[in-house]
């Protein structure tokens, strides 16, 4: 009985062993072979004077670079599957093999691959998911990412031109030093006008209630607090607004109308810390009386996420406002059934302020410059790189990229590329982001088409965009930088005065520690230096305005 | 079997053991009930709801088991996961009971020695990047080796082997040396049957261990045609806790994604939990270990 | 010398023994004791692009970074005593369990609550904290449960830091006592019937026999099972704490490795998280080494 068991085991191991055995062999993706293309302009290699214009192929011999994106999908198995991405290949004789990571090991992943020190040619940080330790300057010190500068002057036209024309974008582009360690992907109209995308998440608010109970859009202060009273004990409201887990909302509304944010924020040119002025107080004052009356959320404190006010609370008429997205404004959860209630309506509201005639400083940054692709030193040919890339930069590179395929994905209207229904209208349980995903490249380097989603999407809560993008940026830190040092050192004194201030200031809104410790606990946060933290912030802040 | 009488103390603490069990097993089944019916729920109500989930909400359906199984990757992901399971535990059994002997042998003068050379390891490790850097230099990164070998070996199943053979008295050695047998027909033939219980133990240990496995794989792999089931369902979690841009959370406008969490924890669990059944007998009371007295 | 010879001898007479310890010796120099030389990251600036032999050396940086961190202490205490406490409770419930399932005598019954008690386990931590926040909230099950009980009103109990300990060992002891007891069960299913059936006759009742018996005959196991727990005491999980804390029960609830977390994950700083890794497993080691001296001494079961 035993032996034939044992035999029995043996053999399933054996069967599996040459199972593995075989699948392996198959599971390396070849990469697809580019032809040149039947172009008739023959590859001419160097930059063309005019702009938006670079001849295809790019190089006479195909050549093939690997790139290292944060990617997942749940349909296909690899990016290099994407058909547009094979024909995008076979026209500029450039194939590009994606090393895809899941934004859940990203992190890890980053750490090992520069470990390693096996480095594929080009790196996507993927709207920084991950970033090199120590900054830019620092990747390029260590020999690990190149400084393009001088292939972006000579083999970059598209792209030079692109982040010249704006100085803020000229500064955000480099290093504190000068140097372009990354290219970056750029936000874009499909036309390829360069335009940041409009604040994508902020405020709603229900406005079949306010319509209810006679009330206007609130702006001050004050109107909230009239507003949520008025939801708790007419419309039955057990949380009026959800903020977030540390107890503030996005962009830090409430507080920025006190003029200050929950940490560092900018003052003209100075930078400063929310804690240790007065309107953080106020603020803090603000939200304890809140809590206690029971205006915002009693388990604000067990929310796991800032961003999103669950369909829990939205659609059930537990809350009236919160943070959501554009797309689920509206109607949007009765049209999905989660709610039976066909009033229902969320719309967008602006930041609040502390008296009539002000505009909030603080909203969603949303960047022109956004997701970095660096060249590593390991790349053997970094002017074809390079020349890829600026193609990227043009229309047509745009529309290769996150229109697809003429015919397949989407058809020329008038001039402008338009969806077609194989992506509007999918089949089966696909949506239109699935069909997307496996059909086009999407983000990466060059131009990014974000206008492509007002196809796809409702035009009514398109609007909410608007609403937050009114609001201003005055409080908002640009995207500064430490050096290596500064950095670690900050990051051990920050971390312990983050833990504190998140400690007191929920303890201070939810009513378990009495006002009467808050001198002391702005003093406290001195003493644990943050003035070193300060001085490290305005250095940085100081370095980028002199960029 | 033995007869007892029941005495009245009896009875009580039978009633009262009873109870206390079927109470235990309630508050266990409760967040399966809650898993288990969530999934066959309505998608926009499981949403909204809040609270444990103790019957399905809604119309129940098996839409979001449909959706998963669509998910071509899970086959993937099964696959590999059960080629895992069974390798692993065939190998680690073999070698922790070929230590677990080695350690148990009195006439092995260094055998504490090589048990605190061991023991040792898991006090002190030098963690994730320079294990990754050893499996790299091994050649075994991406490949399935890289999820077997590196884990084949825990202090823990050698210690509780030996232990267990450690109980074997050992004149049944003796007489099987003496009858020439060599260390394997010893180890396989003698030592191992008589400590079914232990080696079933092990076995289910690594088995589970395995399944639920996802970090090596995050380390150690790249193509996801090697991808543990666990990597995936890890990453459709972990995708419901929060969005830090806007196509993540673009993603969460699908209404299928909550629903299609809960089928895939029954999907990828089911499995593990039908190996129980099996390993159970080997639990039964009363495996005549008396009988084999020298 | 004296130890060559004393090798050579014992190799004579145990070759095969020898010949077996290769594949296991070789597997933990390679997996282990290789890995090792990265306990270095604690003393270096480590940066993954230049390796361990690289990197910039900075001495016992990170060890003052850590103890001089305003919470360091604190981490420790919570660390500690929630191990503690996971010992108290937590340790012997799988047992417990196990000796209460061995009192049963219908198979069906047995199986039916063993198999049942060991499915939380397989409910993956993101779920289960899950349920644990729905349960806790001021409106869930367990708060108003607890609020009747006080008097007072229903509370988030998550948000209050004098209930995070109780919360996290009893949802460890609601996950695992079932699965933790199937190794005490399969040590039960190896005592000897006889010595039951001579204790029976003997007239000792079922709890004499449970004292004489069945702890005894388990008590290897059991022993076993608790020195290894001693040698993983600073090793209080960070996941579940992770996904359960938040700003108000820091106090109770922020253990080493959610301290090592906000503070070593950015920027890739492995050297300070191998650093206090290297502290732990110092402290873990004492622990160890002082239960297995002891039950060296008291019993006849040790580890080493």
């Amino acid at each position: 009985m035993l032996k034939w068991k044992k035999i029995s085991a043996i053999l399933l191991c054996l069967c599996l062993l040459l199972t593995a055995a075989a699948c392996n062999s198959n599971d390396s993706s070849t990469p697809s072979s580019s032809q040149p293309s039947g172009n008739s302009e023959s590859g001419e290699s160097g930059g063309n004077d005019e702009v938006n214009e670079t001849a295809l192929p790019i190089t006479d011999e195909p050549v093939t670079f690997t790139m290292w994106k944060v990617w997942q999908n749940d349909y296909i198995e690899s990016i290099n599957d994407i058909e547009s991405i094979k024909k995008s290949a076979e026209e500029t004789g450039v194939t590009i093999i994606y090393n895809t990571v899941a934004t859940t090991a990203a992190v890890e992943k980053f750490g090992m691959l520069l470990a390693s020190g096996d480095y594929p040619d080009m790196i996507d940080h993927s709207e920084t998911a991950v970033s090199y330790p120590g900054g830019g300057d620092k990747a390029i010190a260590d020999g690990v990412y190149l400084d393009m500068t001088s292939y972006v002057e000579q083999y970059m036209p598209n792209y030079s031109q692109l982040r010249l024309q704006d100085e803020e974008l000229a500064k955000m582009t480099v290093t504190d030093s000068g140097k372009m360690w990354a290219i970056y992907m750029m936000r874009a109209q499909t036309d390829g006008a360069l335009m940041a995308e409009p604040a994508w998440i902020g405020m709603v608010i229900r406005t079949d209630w306010l319509d209810d109970l006679g009330l206007n859009m609130p702006v001050t202060i004050d109107d909230w607090t009239t507003t949520l009273t008025a939801f708790k004990d007419e419309k039955g409201a057990e949380a009026p607004l959800m903020i977030g887990p540390k107890g503030f909302v996005i962009n830090d509304y409430f507080a920025s109308a006190y003029g200050v944010k929950r940490d560092f924020y900018r003052d003209g040119a100075n930078v400063k810390y929310g804690p240790l002025e007065n309107g953080y107080r106020q603020y803090i004052e603000l939200m304890r009386q809140w809590y206690a009356d029971g205006l915002i959320d009693q388990n604000f404190i067990s929310n796991t996420s800032e961003m999103i006010m669950t369909a829990e609370y939205g659609a059930t008429g537990k809350s009236g406002a919160g943070t959501n997205m554009w797309g689920l404004s509206q109607q949007y959860y009765l049209e999905t059934g989660q709610t039976e209630d066909a009033n229902i309506r969320f719309e967008a509201v602006a930041g609040p302020v502390l008296n009539v005639g002000e505009v909030c400083q603080s909203k969603f940054p949303s960047y022109i410059a956004t997701n970095q692709i660096s060249v590593t030193s390991n790349c053997s040919n970094p002017e074809i790189v390079a020349k890829w890339m600026d193609y990227q930069y043009t229309v047509d590179g745009l529309i290769r990229n996150y229109y697809g395929i003429e015919g397949d994905t989407y058809e020329t209207v008038d001039g402008k590329p338009v969806y077609t229904a194989k992506i509007l209208e999918p089949e089966g349980n696909f949506t239109t982001g699935d069909m997307l995903a496996m059909n086009v490249r999407g983000d990466g380097v060059g131009l990014n088409a974000w206008d492509r989603w007002d196809q796809a999407y409702d035009h009514e809560k398109l609007k909410a965009r608007e609403v937050w993008d009114a609001d201003g940026l005055g409080l908002v830190l640009p995207r500064i930088t430490m050096t290596d040092e500064e950095g670690l050192e900050y990051n051990n004194i920050f971390t312990d005065i983050k833990t504190y201030v998140e400690e007191k200031t929920v303890a201070y809104i939810m009513g378990t520690e009495s006002m009467d410790t808050y001198d002391a606990f702005v003093q406290h946060i001195y003493d644990l230096n943050i003035e070193k933290c300060l001085e490290i912030q305005q250095a940085a802040l100081d370095r980028y305005n002199a960029r | 079997m033995m007869v007892q009488k029941k005495s009245p103390s009896k009875i009580t603490f039978d009633i009262f053991n009873h109870v206390l069990l079927i109470l235990i097993a309630g508050i266990c089944i409760v967040p399966i009930i809650h898993v288990v019916f969530a999934s066959i729920s309505d998608p926009a109500l499981v949403d909204t709801y809040s609270g444990i989930i103790l019957w399905p909400l809604g119309t129940p359906s098996l839409n979001g088991y449909n959706y998963v199984f669509k998910y071509q990757k899970i086959w993937m992901g099964y696959r590999n996961t059960i080629f895992y399971v069974v390798v692993q535990c065939v190998i680690t059994s073999v070698l922790s009971i070929i230590a677990g002997y080695i350690l148990s042998r009195k006439r092995f003068r260094y055998r504490n020695v090589l048990m605190g050379f061991i023991a040792f390891t898991m006090l002190f490790n030098g963690g994730m990047v320079p294990t990754f850097m050893v499996v790299r230099n091994l050649g075994m990164y991406d490949t399935r080796w890289a999820m077997l070998i590196p884990s084949a070996m825990n202090v823990f199943y050698i210690i509780i082997m030996r232990t267990a053979i450690q109980g074997i008295p050992d004149s049944l050695e003796e007489s099987a040396r003496m009858d020439g047998a060599g260390e394997f027909i010893i180890m396989f033939r003698i030592i191992l049957p008589l400590c079914k219980a232990t080696f079933a133990v092990i076995i289910l240990f690594v088995a589970v261990y395995k399944w639920n496995e996802w970090f090596p794989a995050l380390l150690y792999l790249d193509g996801e045609s090697r991808y543990p089931l666990q990597m995936f369902l890890r990453e459709i979690l972990i995708k419901q806790v929060d969005f830090t841009n806007q196509a993540d959370a673009m993603e969460r406008l699908q209404l299928y994604k909550v629903l299609v969490k809960y089928c895939v924890i029954v999907v990828s669990t089911l499995p593990i939990l039908c190996v129980y059944p099996f390993v159970q007998k080997y639990f039964v009371t009363g495996v005549m270990i008396g009988s084999v007295k020298g | 010398m004296n130890v060559f010879r004393n090798i050579a001898t014992d190799f004579r007479r145990n070759k095969a023994i020898y010949f077996l310890c290769i594949p296991i010796v070789a597997w933990y120099i390679i997996f282990c004791y290789m890995p090792m030389g990265g306990i270095a990251m604690g003393f270096q600036n480590f940066s993954p692009a230049k390796g361990i032999f690289s990197s910039p050396w900075v001495g016992m940086k990170h060890f003052r970074d850590f103890f001089g961190s305003t919470y360091a202490w604190r981490s420790i205490r919570n660390t500690l005593i929630i191990s503690l406490m996971d010992l108290l409770f937590n340790f012997p419930m799988p047992i417990i369990f196990a000796l209460l399932l061995n009192e049963i005598v219908s198979h069906k019954f047995k199986r039916t609550v063993q198999t049942i008690s060991y499915l939380p386990y397989f409910i993956s931590m993101v779920v289960m904290c899950g349920i644990i926040v729905d349960f806790t909230k001021s409106g869930g099950v367990i708060s108003n449960l607890v609020s009747q009980l006080t008097g007072q009103p229903a509370q988030n109990l998550l948000g209050n830091a004098s209930y995070f300990r109780p919360i996290y060992i009893i949802s460890n002891i609601w996950q695992g006592v079932g699965y933790g007891s199937i190794i005490y069960i399969a040590a039960l299913s190896s005592v000897d019937q006889e010595l039951y059936e001579a204790a029976t006759i003997d007239g000792a009742n079922r709890w004499k026999q449970t004292l004489h018996i069945t702890l005894p005959g388990i008590s290897a196991t059991i022993i076993i099972m608790l020195i290894l727990k001693m040698g993983t005491m600073l090793a209080v999980g960070s996941e579940k704490i992770l996904l359960l804390y938040n700003p108000a029960t820091y106090e109770t609830a922020d253990v080493i490795s959610t301290l090592v977390y906000r503070k070593g994950f950015v920027d890739y700083n492995y050297g300070f998280s191998t650093a206090v890794g290297l502290f732990n497993s110092a402290v873990n080691t004492t622990l160890l080494l002082i239960t297995n001296g002891l039950s060296r001494k008291y019993s006849e079961t040790s580890l080493f």
